[in-house]
């Protein structure tokens, strides 16, 4: 098992920082009229921002709770499933799917505060040689 | 309506960044991840230059497009210092028509080599997978 842990709420200023950080500036993200005019209830997260979160999440995982050592990310999927609101709270989490002497297979999901799966992933890590 | 399907194997042109640790920082700040000089696994999606080259060629309207599924395969770890030289390929495209919708599902395919004293050393490859919702009937 892969415990849920949460990430910080999602605010307009984590939307601003990675629009920065990413140069995606792509107004559904960060202005709350043109997220509107398209269409959307409000502004919403890059899937990106919460693929960055899921993979952190692995990494952690694999790292200190697993205790693998020289293990390294070869493959990294997220399939974006549900829009992130701003004040969604997310928590990530998951299930080991695969394992070998020199393979790890993790399957995560992000699940926001009404327990909807907003984006799944799949992350394959191998033993450096 | 366009349909990419002709474009398949199609490659923007190529382009190149530099990687600093000034912008790995400024990336693991904004992602919550513990500063280090090694880009973090979805660093890459800030080469996105092969992909908006395709999007204005073919006028895709983003307002029409949703971005469904990304994937990466990393072959050698990115770090500050690192010059990179990266294309994107119109990698697949499937269609589907339904009464007065048409919807392309399209895979954008980008290669990312760094340059390493005279070698030019594979990074990975990341694959975007996007919808394009348009009404009307392709041509």
């Amino acid at each position: 098992m892969i415990e849920f842990k949460p990430v910080p709420p999602i605010s307009q200023e984590i939307l601003q920082e990675y629009a920065k950080a990413s140069g995606d500036f792509n107004p559904i993200h960060l202005d709350e009229e043109t997220a509107k005019q398209v269409g959307l209830p409000g502004v919403i997260a890059h899937g990106m921002l919460i693929s960055a979160f899921i993979a952190e999440r692995a990494l952690e995982f694999i790292l200190q709770e697993s205790q693998k050592k020289n293990y390294e990310l070869k493959f990294f999927q997220t399939r974006f499933k549900a829009k992130v609101f701003l004040g969604d709270c997310l928590s990530i989490g998951g299930v080991v799917k695969e394992e070998s002497e020199t393979t790890c297979v993790l399957e995560l999901k992000c699940k926001n505060q009404r327990s909807e799966i907003t984006t799944t992933a799949l992350a394959k890590f191998k033993k450096i040689v | 309506m366009l349909s990419l399907k002709p474009f398949i194997g199609h490659d923007s042109k190529k382009y190149r960044d530099k990687i600093t640790s000034e912008r790995i920082t400024k990336f693991c700040q904004a992602t919550g991840v513990s500063i280090s000089s090694v880009a973090p696994p979805t660093f890459l999606t800030l080469f996105r230059q092969g992909e908006l080259e395709h999007v204005l060629k073919f006028k895709i309207d983003l307002s029409h497009l949703l971005h469904t599924e990304q994937e990466y395969e990393y072959e050698e770890p990115l770090s500050a210092g690192d010059q990179i030289i990266y294309s994107t390929r119109i990698k697949q495209v499937l269609e589907k028509q339904t009464p007065g919708t048409h919807v392309q599902f399209v895979i954008f395919e980008t290669t990312v080599h760094a340059e390493r004293l005279s070698d030019l050393v594979l990074i990975g490859k990341s694959r975007a997978t996007v919808v394009i919702r348009q009404k009307g009937s392709y041509d």
